[in-house]
């Protein structure tokens, strides 16, 4: 008996590949093409919109990351003003093997520009800020903001009166804040700025640098040597307000937090990893792109299956009564479905190279060469090979379903009605 | 051997109910050629489908070598039909996509006939019926007499226990229904059981037995 089914199995296989090939090799070139063009575009919305946004929004983290939280982020829990223990700390990261560090001091201040010019009860151009106090070296080593200097050059070690700002507070280097109070204007490096400390302690530094690093949170700061800014806060050498820590070596982050909380330094510090320290409008722009992606996608599937149901109903109604006659003959309605669903097995396939052709030969070298230039981050084409071939599996199997529905409407419709045409 | 016992079709379309046959019984013996006549709206193309399974009869049986073709669902029915039967239509109704030869060949496939023995049994009929050059070419490189005699090609390859023909030459001029006549005349040589419909006298008149068909009934039964 399982022998017979299987016999009758291999049979309808046989004949509905035979069928389809024939199709296939005869039919109308147009429908062909129109078939596979469909399936292309479908197969590349699924993919190229969505590509696109997880690379933006993987950007986004990375330039976190790589300009600000580092992998392992420090920063004093709620009841203190500074990072506590710092010599416990610096101890247990100085032991761990490729493993950097930059303690940061920060404060909240308001830098002022052109406040010589402003005479006569007028205001100088002015806006807030976090004043960042850096050790240069140390935190070239962390982050990659040295290299994000768009204008002048970084803060160097022996630098006590450089200050390098982030583009959001300076006009003319984002698309963003241009002429707006939030600004100082149009400062150029060479210029001096005053920054006014919570003590109205006045202190003039000279711009060195403008630097963008697509990170919100690091380019509404400004940079200066951290030594004087211990000094111009009147606060102990060794208070620090963040350390972002890298590890390059064998040791992952989640192992360096356990280490710096198994001495109880968890209790006086948030210790975080970097998913964690991110930001909570990055993750959720994360989940708003992903959520945008989604929707492209199924809506590209949407138009890609309902074409294909439309396609395939044409083009079985149209043959209404060849497969009336087919019927007759003893060619089984499985086998003549199966005949449809191989038709578009093929021209999905076909879809789907030519797709993936598109994809890999140009669209990602271009996203790579052109990035999609955002003000938070490059958006990059960012195929992994779970997403490719997830949106693949999705490609064939909604055109089997959308295939297999409208033949098997068609073919299982009365065998003397569809000869006759009634 | 064909049983046909008390077949009765009625057509209904909301609460109009047509009698279409009443009760038509006859018996067709193995080799026999029948040709089935009638008037226009008579009931022999119904009578046809019911023989040939592809309609149901709303009462009565059809016993074709011992096998009560009642009982068999549409699968089975389908499966019988492509062991047992074969077809010529009024139009040939080949597969536009499909060679002359391709299009005889789908029910050996679906058979799970050898494909190279089965190719050979189609190019020896296409070589006697004079259209072996033809084998290669699509439905629409041929003409209408011949598509016919590809589709009575179709219908014979695997030599089937039954050939039912429905108005074989209805669409083809007189020289290729001539053509075509000749070529089932043959067959019943060969000893094939063919059951035809047609309204044509004279070609009607080329069988073993005419059957004449009037109101859904049996009016005339003869051996010619």
């Amino acid at each position: 008996m399982a022998t017979k089914q299987a016999n009758n199995l291999k049979l309808t296989i046989n004949t509905a590949f035979f069928i389809a090939l024939k199709s296939i090799q005869r039919g109308s070139l147009t429908v062909k093409l129109v078939t596979v063009f469909i399936l292309l575009l479908t197969f590349l919305n699924l993919i190229v919109v969505g590509g696109l946004l997880i690379g933006v929004t993987e950007d986004v983290g990375i330039k976190v990351k790589n300009s600000h939280v580092g992998d392992v982020f420090i920063e004093p829990a709620k009841e203190y003003d500074y990072i506590q223990n710092t010599n416990d700390i610096f101890s247990i990261l100085n032991g761990i093997p490729d493993t950097h560090y930059s303690p940061r001091l920060t404060t909240g201040a308001t830098i002022e520009y052109e406040y010589k010019k402003a005479t006569g009860g007028k205001n100088p151009a002015r806006t807030s800020a976090v004043i960042t106090g850096i050790d240069p070296f140390l935190e070239t080593q962390v982050t990659v903001i040295n290299k994000r200097v768009i204008s002048g050059s970084f803060i160097d070690e022996g630098d006590w009166d450089g200050i390098v700002l982030g583009s959001s507070l300076v006009d003319g280097y984002t698309s963003g804040k241009q002429g707006t109070d939030a600004t100082l204007g149009h400062v150029v490096v060479g210029e001096k700025v005053r920054v006014r400390f919570p003590s109205n302690r006045l202190y003039e530094f000279t711009v060195v640098g403008i630097l963008n690093s697509k990170s919100s949170a690091v380019d509404q700061r400004a940079f200066i040597n951290q030594k004087i800014l211990s000094q111009l806060l009147s606060t102990d050498r060794y208070n620090y307000s963040e350390i972002a820590v890298v590890t390059h070596g064998n040791i992952p982050p989640t192992s360096i937090i356990e280490m710096l909380r198994n001495i109880n330094l968890g209790d006086r510090n948030n210790i975080k990893t970097f998913d964690q320290a991110i930001p909570s409008a990055v993750n959720d722009l994360k989940k708003a792109f992903g959520l945008i992606g989604n929707i492209v996608s199924v809506t590209a599937l949407m138009v890609g299956i309902v074409t294909v149901f439309v396609i395939i109903f044409v083009n079985a109604s149209s043959r209404r009564r060849y497969i009336g006659i087919l019927k007759a003959q003893g060619i089984s309605a499985p086998t003549l479905i199966l005949s449809y669903i191989f038709q578009i097995i093929f021209y999905v396939l076909v879809g789907v190279i030519l797709g993936a052709l598109t994809l890999f030969i140009f669209l990602q070298p271009y996203f790579a060469k052109y990035p999609l230039s955002l003000p938070m981050a490059d958006g990059q084409l960012l195929l992994t090979t779970s997403y490719v071939s997830i949106r693949v599996v999705i490609l064939f199997i909604s055109s089997i379903i959308s295939a297999f529905i409208p033949a098997w409407f068609i073919i299982r419709q009365n065998t003397l009605d569809a000869i006759l045409g009634r | 051997m064909i049983e046909i016992k008390k077949i009765v079709k009625n057509f209904i379309n909301g609460d109009v109910v047509t009698n279409v046959l009443k009760g038509v019984s006859f018996t067709v013996p193995k080799g026999q050629f029948v040709s089935i006549m009638g008037p226009s709206g008579a009931g022999k193309s119904t009578l046809l489908y019911q023989i040939s399974l592809l309609d149901k009869p709303t009462s009565g049986s059809i016993i074709i070598d011992e096998t009560d073709t009642s009982l068999l669902g549409e699968a089975e029915a389908t499966r019988f039909r492509l062991k047992n039967f074969g077809f010529v239509f009024q139009d040939s109704a080949l597969i536009p996509e499909f060679t002359a030869l391709e299009n005889t060949l789908l029910p050996s496939l679906m058979l799970g006939d050898n494909y190279i023995e089965a190719k050979k049994d189609a190019i020896k009929i296409f070589t006697s019926l004079g259209m072996l050059h033809q084998i290669d070419h699509l439905p629409s490189q041929l003409s209408g007499g011949e598509q016919q005699r590809v589709s009575v090609i179709r219908a014979i390859v695997r030599k089937p226990k039954i050939l039912f023909a429905d108005e074989p030459t209805a669409s083809l001029d007189t020289e290729r229904s001539q053509d075509l006549m000749s070529v089932l005349l043959r067959l019943h040589q060969e000893g094939q059981t063919i059951i035809m419909v047609t309204h044509e006298e004279e070609f009607a008149k080329m069988a073993q037995r005419l059957i004449f068909v009037r109101d859904g009934q049996i009016v005339k039964d003869t051996i010619l």
